[in-house]
């Protein structure tokens, strides 16, 4: 039922078609030039890696379709893993491995991740500050807290319970996965069953006349940096646990790829369009992608500025001229 | 401009740029109680106007993208490549003083016609494009600098004197000040760029050529970018391919501090130098006073949260009075 649903959905939609095509070609070329690529465990580190990009991109997402953007995400990812690495030793000794406790933390981190965001979501609905100036300034200063508290220092080593978030598995599915793929249940049904989803689309296309439709703008977008909120904590938590250590500056080129994976997945930067299946598809392919330079042994800088000319294309691809 | 005197005072102390004046007065003031008179000794005086001339120069630009309704974010790469350019061509080839402006401003001019076509031809927020092309711009140079750092310039340029380190500096900040506010004040395409960046639609209606007008806007800011950075090189002495990138936001902050419209169309040179100004006060005033470096983004972040909120309030409550006029 689930499946032909699916099917249905990608053979309906040009663009899913598309990117499906590219990522075959992308697979098939790699499989090609590396006989390395087609193996079991590129696909098992693969299948580890990419759910933490396309949770950041789930929150990327929610808010791009409003028309504005989150670019704190990776400074929040961090500050909840500084705090919660910081609880985790205090609280949790040696070689304990108190699974409440760390549930709680978790828990206590994915709380924290949703009030900073909210924070960005206050100052754009009653400051109207744009969202763009907003979480870039946002970013500053959260990336200031966590240096602040951190001092420029690294706290490592929690405990296996906590590790277990990015590097176990039940019956061979990744634990990582399972988070992505709630993750993702979720953000459907935001999307197609609630009331807020359809809000979000009009906010998107038009928030002038949303808003004189009778819909409590404000609110909607207070609900909607805290829904970027609470998947920028599910992404601090696997980022955290993978990395076995929190800092102020890691993940950094993840920001650029979570815009590109969402305006390469059809979400229009200028709001009102985007689906969580085109999303998925971009997510692997981008992965892909970026285990396939790895691979080719490109550099990290020559990927960064390989990413943004995706992006552009992308961008002039998706987006009619402006003539 | 020949109003009466105190009408056009109390014209003036209603402006943002007045009440701007006033804080920056008193930080000063508060900094050097805090600091025992240190803060307003001729040296530190004269340390913080070169040390923060080449991000005002930069600033002088980015004021007139933003007025334009657009952002620059690629500013800083474009920075940077300029400065390691100038600074490859002084220890191999040589040149002088004017070569080298005229290299930095060329590659910035370059660079900053790209970002305008993309930003014309692609129907996609100036943010979004502009921060792929700093990432295509900055990754390229990391790529081919290989992060390398580059010193031992030629002894013209490398020896300063104390008046020079200073004179430069500011004499390239005050001329490209007073550039602006021409631009932007007399010029015709200055007028240009407050329509397209007020209301692109009504510009494009009364016949402004939108291309035009920002391929100036982004040259413009390409061009500053590269003078600031050359400043830069001359007053560190050395060129470190990922000392510039980081550091937009304070120019930005500078901006919107000095009142510029977030969304376009409004902005003043005299408050970008007054934003300038405060930027520049609190960096020195923190290290002072004594408080750690750990804490300087924080402090910057808190001051740029809160410009962007004043400034989006103001600019919301003038658009309520527009609409129930």
């Amino acid at each position: 039922m689930k499946q032909s649903k699916w099917y249905n959905q990608i053979r309906k939609d040009r663009d899913n078609v598309v990117l499906f095509a590219i990522l075959l070609a992308v697979v098939v070329i790699m499989s090609l030039v590396s006989n390395k690529f087609f193996t079991a465990s590129t696909f098992q580190s693969i299948a580890f890696q990419f759910p933490e990009m396309g949770i950041l991109t789930l929150s990327m997402m929610i808010t791009m379709i409003t028309g504005g953007i989150n670019l704190s995400c990776i400074a929040t990812a961090n500050f909840v893993g500084i705090i919660m690495g910081i609880l985790m030793k205090a609280y949790i000794p040696g070689d304990s491995n108190d699974i409440f406790i760390v549930l709680l933390i978790a828990l206590f981190g994915i709380i924290i991740s949703i009030f900073v965001s909210m924070l960005s979501g206050v100052i754009i609905a009653y400051f109207q500050v744009p969202a763009i100036l907003t979480t870039l300034g946002m970013q500053l200063l959260i990336g200031g807290v966590c240096l602040a508290i951190t001092r420029g220092g690294i706290i490592s080593g929690f405990p296996g319970s906590f590790q277990f978030i990015g590097n176990g598995s039940i019956l061979s599915i990744p634990f990582p996965m399972i988070i992505f793929i709630f993750c993702i249940v979720v953000m459907a049904i935001i999307l197609r069953r609630l009331p807020l989803g359809l809000h979000v689309y009009m906010y998107g296309s038009n928030p002038v006349a949303t808003e004189f439709s009778g819909v409590n703008v404000k609110r909607m977008l207070l609900k909607v940096y805290a829904i970027s909120g609470f998947f920028v904590g599910m992404a601090a938590l696997v980022l955290t646990s993978r990395f076995n250590s929190a800092a102020a500056g890691y993940a950094s080129s993840y920001l650029l790829q979570s815009v590109l994976i969402a305006v390469l997945g059809g979400i229009d930067p200028n709001g009102g369009a985007g689906r969580v299946s085109g999303v998925i598809l971009a997510v692997l392919l981008i992965q892909i992608v970026a285990s396939g330079l790895n691979m080719l042994q490109v550099g990290q800088y020559m990927a960064m500025a390989l990413y943004g000319t995706i992006l552009l294309i992308t961008v002039s691809l998706r987006t009619k001229t402006n003539m | 401009m020949f109003y009466k005197s105190n009408q056009y005072l109390r014209k003036a102390t209603r402006t943002h740029e007045f009440y701007l004046f006033l804080v920056c007065i008193f930080f000063a003031v508060v900094l050097a109680i805090a600091s025992g008179g240190r803060f307003l000794s001729f040296e530190n005086v004269m340390d913080m106007l070169a040390g923060n001339a080449a991000l005002g120069i930069m600033a002088t630009g980015l004021l007139v993208v933003l007025i334009s309704g657009g952002i620059d974010m690629s500013f800083m790469a474009v920075a940077s490549i300029a400065q390691y350019v100038i600074a490859l061509f002084m220890i191999h080839i040589g040149g002088n003083f004017l070569l080298v402006f005229i290299i930095a401003g060329l590659i910035g001019i370059v660079l900053g016609l790209i970002n305008a076509l993309l930003v014309h031809r692609l129907k996609a927020p100036t943010i979004i494009i502009t921060i792929a092309t700093m990432n295509v711009f900055y990754g390229l140079l990391i790529y081919f600098s290989k992060g390398t750092w580059l010193y031992n310039f030629p002894e013209w340029f490398s020896n300063k004197t104390p008046l020079s380190t200073v004179a430069l500096p500011v004499g390239v900040l005050i001329s490209t000040v007073l550039l602006t506010w021409w631009l932007l004040r007399y010029s015709n395409v200055g007028r240009q760029i407050f329509a397209i960046g007020g209301n692109l639609e009504a510009a494009k209606r009364i016949g402004t050529k939108v291309l035009g007008v920002r391929m100036v806007v982004y040259a413009y800011m390409g061009l500053m970018a590269a003078l600031g950075s050359t400043i830069q090189v001359y007053i560190i002495q050395n060129v470190a391919p990922n000392s510039l990138i980081g550091r937009e936001m304070e120019v930005l902050a500078m901006i919107v501090l000095g009142g510029a419209a977030l969304t376009g169309g409004r902005g003043t040179v005299t408050g970008t130098v007054l934003g300038l100004l405060l930027v520049t006060m609190i960096g020195n005033g923190l290290v002072i006073i004594g408080v750690s470096s750990y804490y300087h983004d924080l402090v910057m972040g808190v001051v740029v949260l809160i410009s962007f909120c004043i400034t989006g309030l103001r600019s919301s409550r003038n658009k309520g009075r527009e609409v129930s006029l």
